[in-house]
């Protein structure tokens, strides 16, 4: 039973740089979870803080019950996959994956039978007798896998472990890791900023933003009910379209610039109880809109400003007012720019946020 | 130099000269292992190489150990040590010539080994080569090892210095042949004629023996002398020309 938590861990770098602000976080058993965010919003200093690369400025680590804070990262039992591999290029591959069976001092036929093992789960027995200079981005990241795994770690850490593959490969290797974790049974944080990536790997994902957690939850929640601006701008692609509005109440309706939007009496409701004020932001994801070429009861006419066919799918950018929103067509959709475009949004599935506190509302 | 070796009396004064003498007196090269007597070539040789060779590891270890935490540790005032490193290296060497050799008198350093190994270990420009090498390797590269075990001394033993080995050739080649060329300071320090280098001894060829007749002598004598640099540095001209031009790490 590994389960790791972070209780209010902050880490401030010089005076008044805060990566990592007050973050609470538990990771359970056997669990994959995924911290995603942006360049630059901590979630690799987050790693490093549990892996014992950082020392926090304040706040505790866990890794199983074991207080770790002033354990030496090589005493946590901790293996870490690096963005860049960090493999030591003057080592041949089998050095640099018995490594650290080498620091432990294990008996020599161990390694050697452990080499192999590890060799044969990751399929690369040809690759041990080379140097790293002489790998592919995939052999060298197997390498980096096989380094990490090779001493049955307590905890399996992955910084971007995809970012430097080429398009093909990453898809390809994000199911492999997932398949390489549920075999192993290993307690697993990945970093990444690709949310296809966590999507298709996470139990969980953790959102950061700025430091802080945003929202924890499952790659549904986060799609369907995301809790803040951030995480729903963040989450989805194309991203979900903004669009400020002022309710107002006798007319049951939400007001922006280019239309008018007469909403469900239970959402004027609940706009009524939890918003701080009549300002708010209409969220659209560009899937729940739908476009027609005529008129139908309570559309709205926006002009086409341009198209883009991706193929499965084809995205349009729409002129309302002085707004351009995005929405998704059908691949069949045709359509120039300039014309007029009928459309409507997807009642049940808009989201309407508090512009003052950034919070969803629905 | 090699040819003059090789050369009669007459064939050296030849003008114009012959490069290549018709007659080459390969026994030159034999007779010139006698010719020294005081100290005798093979001691100075012996010397010469004892001192350059502990020099150069000496200097090797001390500018690696110093440029390694100046390049990959933080702390108080680091950058203010690595100026004063760097501003030595504005400092004439001669203007701390007679101090120094106040210093060996103090330590009764001279006429000993000591006085020719150790004042020249500390090199501001080893120093701050190295350092500029060391910043380019990665630090998820020493990240890595101190994660899967690696203690802090083990990091620079087991990668930083194989993985600094261009800047140690580099810094390594120059001061061996600074070291083995020197001849002011051991004049300085040395009178023991058999503590004399190979560079003081073949000075001492000037005085009695510098008669026409003994130049080819001397020639000879000067090209053992030089020998060794010149399979050092072939030994370490794979790395040299990645030290002294790329000057950086090589990825993964």
């Amino acid at each position: 039973m590994v389960e790791v938590r972070l209780e209010k861990l902050t880490k401030v770098f010089g005076k008044n740089t805060v990566a990592v602000d007050n973050v609470n976080l538990d990771i359970k058993d056997k669990e994959f979870l995924v911290l995603l965010g942006p360049s630059g919003c901590g979630k690799t200093t987050t790693l490093r803080c549990i892996a014992g690369l950082e020392n926090p400025t304040s706040g505790n680590i866990y890794i199983g019950d074991r207080l770790v804070n002033d354990v030496p990262e090589k005493d946590r039992d901790v293996a870490m996959v690096f963005q860049t591999f960090a493999l030591w290029p003057h080592m041949k591959v089998k050095d640099n994956i018995a490594f650290p069976l080498k620091m432990r001092k294990v008996p020599k036929d161990e390694i050697k039978k452990r080499l192999k093992e590890t060799a044969e789960l990751l399929r690369m027995p040809h690759l041990l007798d080379r140097v790293p200079g002489q790998l592919s981005g995939g052999e060298a990241q197997r390498v980096a896998l096989g380094r990490a795994i090779i001493r049955d770690p307590k905890v399996f850490l992955l910084d971007e472990p995809l970012a430097n593959l080429d398009a093909k490969l990453r898809v390809h290797m994000r199911v492999e890791l997932r398949k390489l974790q549920e075999r192993l049974g290993v307690t697993t944080i990945c970093v990444t900023h690709d949310q296809a990536e966590a999507m298709a790997m996470a139990d969980r994902i953790a959102v950061m933003h700025q430091g802080k957690i945003r929202q924890i939850g499952i790659a549904s929640d986060l799609y369907d009910h995301p809790e803040d601006l951030f995480v729903a701008g963040f989450i989805g692609s194309p991203a979900m379209n903004f669009i400020n509005c002022t309710y107002e109440e006798e007319k049951k309706a939400l007001i922006s610039e280019a239309f008018s939007l007469e909403i469900p009496k239970n959402l004027g409701k609940e706009i009524k109880e939890h918003a701080t004020s009549s300002e708010v932001i209409l969220g659209l994801r560009p899937q729940d809109i739908s476009l027609h070429e005529t008129q139908m009861p309570d559309s709205i006419s926006a002009e086409v400003y341009a198209m883009e066919p991706l193929g499965s799918e084809a995205i349009v950018d729409l002129k309302l007012g002085d707004m351009i929103i995005k929405a998704v067509a059908p691949p069949t959709y045709k359509t120039r720019s300039g014309d007029t475009a009928w459309i409507l949004f997807d009642m049940n599935r808009i989201h309407i946020i508090d512009k003052k506190t950034e919070k969803a509302i629905i | 130099m090699v040819t003059a070796a090789l050369k009669t009396r007459v064939e050296i004064m030849s003008d114009p000269p012959k490069w290549i003498p018709p007659n080459p007196q390969w026994t030159t090269y034999i007779r010139a292992w006698g010719f020294m007597r005081n100290p005798p070539l093979y001691r100075a040789l012996l010397n010469s190489t004892i001192i350059t060779v502990s020099h150069t590891l000496l200097l090797l270890l001390g500018s690696s150990l110093t440029a390694y935490v100046l390049a990959k540790y933080k702390f108080r005032g680091d950058h203010w040590i690595l100026w004063w490193i760097v501003s030595q290296m504005m400092i004439p060497g001669f203007t701390g010539l007679i101090p120094m050799y106040l210093l060996m008198a103090w330590f009764g350093w001279l006429n000993t080994y000591w006085a020719l190994i150790i004042p020249g270990a500390f090199s501001a420009y080893s120093i701050f080569l190295m350092r500029q090498y060391m910043i380019t390797i990665p630090n998820e590269v020493l990240d890595a090892a101190r994660l899967y075990g690696c203690s802090e001394f083990g990091l620079f033993w087991r990668m930083i210095l194989p993985l600094s080995k261009p800047a140690l050739a580099a810094v390594g080649l120059i001061n061996f042949v600074w070291s083995w060329n020197d001849l002011l300071w051991p004049m300085l320090v040395i009178k023991n004629r058999d503590l004399f280098t190979v560079q003081l001894a073949l000075g001492g060829l000037w005085d009695v023996r510098s008669s026409f007749d003994y130049l080819s002598l001397v020639a000879a004598c000067t090209t053992i002398a030089t020998l060794p640099l010149i399979i050092f540095t072939i030994v370490t001209q794979k790395y040299l020309i990645k030290g002294f031009t790329g000057l950086s790490y090589t990825k993964r």
